[in-house]
Formats: C-alpha cells, structure tokens, sequence
C-alpha cells in the first residue's frame, strides 16, 4: 500500500512538473517538427541484417566445410591406423580373385589405396547428399 | 507489459522470420531515431547509430524477456549505444563540471520563471541550453519533457538494474532539479554572449 502511496506522489510529481515548464512542452512541440527521420531507414537497416544473416550463414558454412575436412582426414587416419592390416587382407582378396592379369605389387597397392579412398569419397558424398536433402535447416 | 501480438512476432522472428522485423523497424524507428539524434546531434551519426541499435536487437531478440515494453528496450539500446559512440569520438563532452556554489545561488521561483516562458526568444535561449547539456543530462530532459517518459522508464533507460529502480528514481528527481537550474545559468549565458 505504501509503495502505490509513493507510486501515486511521485506521479503527482512527474505530471506538475511537466505541467509548470510550460516552455518545455512548447519546445517538445517545436521539435517533433525539426527531427528528420529517414523513411529509407527501415529498409536500409533490413538490408543490414540480411546481409548480417547471410555472412554468418557463410561463414558458418566454411566452418562446418573445414570442420568435415579434417574429420575426413582423421578418419582416414584412424583407418589406416587401426584397421590397416585387416583391410590389406580383405583388399588383397577382392583384387586377387578379380584380376585376371598379371599385376606387379606396386600395381596393386596403387589399386587397394584407391578403391579404399574411392569407398570412402562415396560414403561421405552420400552423407553430405543426405545431409543436404534431409538434415536440419535453419 | 509486451503486448501479445509483438511476442507472437517475436517468437515468429526467431523461429526463422526475419522479414517480420521489419514491423518493429516500421512501428519503432522514428522513436529510436529521435533519442538518438538527440543524444549526437548529428543526423548521420543517429542514422548510423539507429542501424547498430536494431541490429543488436535483432542480434539479441532472444535475451528479451518482456519485462519492460519492447520500445523501451530498444530506447535502452540506443541510449547505450549512443553514449558509448559518443565516449568514443568526443570525450569532451562529457566531462563538464557544474559550477555547483553558482548552481545553489539559484532559487527555485527563478528556475519556474525560466521555464515558465513564452517568448520566442526565452524559448529558443532555452533550445540552446539544452544543447548545451551533457548527452546523459540531455537524455533525461528530453525524455521526461519531451517523450513523457516516468522516472522508472528513464531509469531503465539509462541501465539501472530492476533492484536500483526506487532508488535511481530518487536520484533523477534530485539529479533533474539540478538540471532546470543548470538550465537557468545556461540561458543566462547565452543571453549574455548574444548581447
């Protein structure tokens, strides 16, 4: 109760002080009239913040670009790494039992590493496709 | 205090909608636009400064928790942003000293005179002082005459936090006091100098 006693003064206060300056409500009045506002305003401050949108979007995107990148690069780090030798075995069964020529070694370990890399551009092509077509948008 | 339809706009805004903003932008600008120019005083600058003041709205939408009205949120914004644009390019004027021995030579029935006036020329003295006043000074004159704000809405303005509100109310009526017969000697210089 109090503070709506207080509330209610203090505006009492507020409204005869605004009452008494008498010239200050005159000047209020003359200068509503002298402030220019730019109608282009709105439009140019829209255009700002789609423009805003846009670069962060971009740059969101070089982000995620660079971020799948170097998963990419880990990944197959990691494949080589720790399955190394069981894929070797695995690849060395898929090249022999289709190879009806005679290949040298080199031949053939040039053919593994590209199948292998072939498989994995294929896996993450369709993750991004997928990713594209299904995934979250914003 | 939000009104229902602007926080359907809002969540609608940060839902993805970004061209609904351009509502507020509408509904808002002019009364952004009119704190700011007011606080710089240069139409470029306020125009450039409006820009910022909707943009970081924009950018902060989501941290507005409808505590105050959306327009004296953004009023909040603009005023921050113009005193900081202002530290940054003309330090000078803020730091103005009140001579305050001459400030409590002045009595209140001349303060009311003063600005009690209708003559053109006491009116347009009067314009002059109040161009005169520091950007935080003149924010609160032109905000309590002018947009008719209450004490508590300038208080928030200025950054008082909720808790400070009672007190930052007792401190502007004080502080407003002091301005109208700052106002007083300044029209008295400027009637001086034109002489």
């Amino acid at each position: 109760m109090k503070v709506n006693k207080n509330s209610d003064e203090m505006e009492r206060k507020e409204l005869n002080l605004r009452k008494q300056d008498t010239a200050m409500k005159r000047l209020a009045e003359r200068q509503a009239l002298n402030v220019f506002y730019p109608t282009n305003l709105p439009y140019l401050t829209m255009q700002r913040i789609y423009g805003e949108k846009a670069k962060s979007a971009k740059q969101t995107r070089w982000i995620e670009g660079i971020a799948v990148g170097l998963m990419g690069v880990m990944s197959v780090i990691v494949i080589f790494v720790f399955c190394g030798e069981a894929m070797n075995k695995m690849l060395d069964f898929f090249v022999m039992s289709f190879s009806t020529y005679s290949m040298d070694m080199s031949s053939l370990s040039i053919l593994k590493y590209a199948l292998l890399t072939f498989g994995y551009v294929f896996f993450v092509s369709l993750n991004a496709l997928l990713n594209h077509h299904f995934g979250k948008k914003e | 205090m939000i009104q229902v339809n602007e926080k359907r706009l809002i969540d609608r805004i940060l839902s993805g909608h970004t061209e609904d903003y351009g509502y507020f932008l509408e509904r808002y600008g002019r009364e952004v636009f009119t704190v700011v120019v007011r606080l710089v005083m240069q139409q470029e600058d306020a125009e450039e400064i409006t820009q910022d003041v909707f943009v970081k709205a924009f950018n902060h939408l989501s941290s507005f928790g409808g505590h105050s009205s959306l327009s004296t949120w953004l009023c909040r914004i603009a005023y921050n942003e113009a005193i900081n644009f202002i530290r940054k390019k003309r330090k000078d004027l803020i730091n103005m000293n009140d001579n305050e021995q001459l400030l409590d030579m002045v009595s209140e029935e001349m303060v009311d005179e003063a600005l009690s006036t209708e003559k053109e020329n006491q009116l347009a003295y009067l314009e002059k002082a109040i161009n005169r006043l520091s950007p935080e000074e003149r924010m609160l004159v032109t905000s309590f005459y002018f947009e008719e704000r209450s004490f508590k809405e300038i208080a928030y303005i200025m950054g008082f936090k909720e808790k400070e509100l009672a007190n930052a109310v007792n401190l502007l009526t004080t502080r407003l006091s002091r301005i109208r017969k700052k106002l007083y000697v300044l029209i008295k210089q400027i009637e001086h100098e034109s002489e």
